[in-house]
């Protein structure tokens, strides 16, 4: 994402487990150990069974988008660029979202129903890196 | 049913001046709104014993400073100097105002007060509205914000995208629903946009700022403030002009998904509509084709699309081909959004339906009149997560 300013997460105590992993380039979701359903955004008790015995695990990244929507950004400097939001639902557990991004004019791979795949892009000068989505069909 | 049933009714309304721009502070504008209401229904200040306000601004950003950013009931109950007489009070943060009015409505069948002030206050800063602001996101905003979802246009533009899908919609039937709006506007004086025509072509000419939603898909923000007096149904009798009775209210605070994701979904609108509608038609022993007049939020559009469908105003998926042919205009089958909505009124946030509903059913719409409208429905909420609602009708039962 070079030349744009992009919004830095902030790991807190619930979502570090996902931001250490995604250093290392791999996509780890909360998961409950009572009832083995992924919570993501992390929780603080598992939405589906109330349980606090909550820990984090690689999971199967493939998704298909969902939705998606392109918009341009306000840059700090110089013109507005198009980007996409793609709203990727994960096959491993329906209802399951995570938001990736696309720079540029929309390509014609995101569509409703895609297959996609995890990728990880580093953040310039952070140490975070961000999963991010592309179709599984992609070289990578 | 709701054995409260017609026993409470909405006797009076007033709206301040809505502005884009400067102008008075929002406590000012909320003292206006209150009078104008008062006089509505021919009461004064020491007869409200009962106050209620829905205060949060919803954008992000939003400050606090009390008659400046929110107006509480402290601000009113002070500036009107009612310490003497307020018996009930309620400061509501979940739903929408509707919420507040149903608060309102419990309190007054339980005898907690006899005549109960409702505002709804809505601030319009200076700069870009719910900009995001920040290098940084915390909280739930880390799984969006750092991916450039940044705006909630994005939400519900990623919702309607699947609406669009899932029901093979065309996003330029949107066109007759904006269009009709703001050619209801044109007739409501309070409106900002009764001045400003809008054909089809403007609205399928204007860029898209989050796709497929376009600039007129949006509602525009403005600071003014809009109230309504409640009282019971016996004490309504001796009031100014006729009362509109509340058949049913209804609101949604709770999760339908387990988990609160990134974003809203298709299903959370749809889940959460037809829960309220629900309660109203089961509380007021009503249904749909009872409606003759449907004030639906539109913060976004496609939630008076959402709003159509979990109301049963139309079958499931059609909204998008119900909105032609003339059938939701002042003169169609099914007029809806009368005085413009928050599209074309301005974003009072749901308190612009419910004064609408209350002024159809009592007579009161001037040249926007549905003739004959016996039955109001106002729905305030995106439906989301957290929605309320009114049915109101020229007679209570």
């Amino acid at each position: 994402m070079t030349g744009e300013a992009t919004v830095v997460p902030v790991p807190d105590e619930l979502t570090a487990p996902f931001w250490t992993a995604a250093r290392g380039h791999r996509l780890e979701l909360q998961r409950c150990s009572e009832c083995s359903r992924i919570n993501h955004p992390p929780q603080v008790l598992c939405g589906w069974c109330s349980s606090d015995r909550l820990g984090f695990a690689e999971v199967d990244g493939g998704g298909r988008i969902a939705s998606y929507t392109s918009a341009l950004t306000r840059a700090r400097e110089g013109p507005p660029a198009a980007y996409t939001i793609l709203v990727v639902e994960l096959e491993e557990q329906p209802g399951v979202l995570l938001v990736s991004r696309v720079a540029g004019p929309r390509p014609d791979w995101v569509r409703i129903g895609q297959p996609v795949w995890p990728w990880f892009e580093p953040l310039d000068g952070t140490d975070i890196v961000l999963p991010q989505f592309r179709p599984a069909d992609a070289q990578g | 049913m709701w054995d409260g049933s017609g026993r409470v009714a909405v006797v009076g309304w007033g709206l301040s001046e809505i502005t884009r721009d400067g102008g008075r502070h929002l406590g000012a504008l909320t003292l206006d709104a209150c009078r104008a209401a008062l006089d509505d229904c021919g009461l004064s200040a020491p007869d409200i014993d009962g106050l209620a306000t829905y205060p949060d601004q919803p954008f992000r950003g939003a400050a606090r400073t009390d008659g400046v950013d929110v107006v509480s009931v402290d601000f009113v109950l002070e500036h009107l100097k009612l310490a003497d007489s307020v018996a009930w009070y309620a400061q509501v943060s979940q739903g929408m105002v509707a919420s507040a009015v149903c608060e309102a409505i419990n309190a007054l069948l339980a005898g907690a007060c006899r005549y109960a002030l409702v505002w709804r206050a809505m601030r319009k800063p200076a700069g870009q509205y719910g900009a995001w602001r920040s290098d940084r996101a915390s909280g739930a905003d880390q799984f969006g914000a750092p991916y450039g979802l940044t705006s909630v246009i994005q939400t519900h533009a990623v919702a309607y995208r699947r609406y669009l899908h899932r029901y093979r919609a065309d996003p330029d039937a949107m066109a007759e629903l904006t269009t009709n709006s703001r050619r209801n506007a044109a007739m409501n004086p309070h409106a900002i946009f009764r001045d400003r025509p809008l054909t089809r072509h403007d609205y399928l000419d204007a860029p898209m700022i989050a796709d497929p939603l376009r600039i007129f898909d949006c509602d525009v923000p403005v600071q003014g403030c809009a109230a309504l007096v409640l009282t019971t149904a016996e004490r309504a009798s001796t009031l100014r002009h006729e009362p509109a009775y509340v058949l049913a209210h209804a609101q949604q605070t709770l999760h339908r998904q387990p988990i609160p994701g990134p974003v809203y979904t298709l299903m959370d609108h749809m889940e959460c509509g037809a829960g309220t509608a629900g309660l109203l038609w089961q509380r007021s022993g009503r249904g749909a084709t009872d409606v003759d007049v449907a004030q639906l939020y539109d913060g976004f559009s496609p939630s008076t699309y959402y709003w159509l469908e979990a109301a049963g105003l139309c079958p499931e998926g059609d909204a998008s081909r119900f909105v032609q042919d003339g059938r939701i205009a002042l003169t169609g089958e099914l007029p809806v959004n009368t005085f413009g909505g928050s599209l074309s009124e301005g974003r009072l946030h749901g308190m612009g339906h419910l004064i609408e509903a209350a002024r159809q059913v009592t007579g009161n719409a001037g040249p926007r009149q549905v003739p004959d409208a016996a039955v109001a429905l106002a729905l305030d909420g995106s439906p989301m997560l957290r929605n309320s609602g009114l049915l109101l009708g020229r007679s209570p039962s």
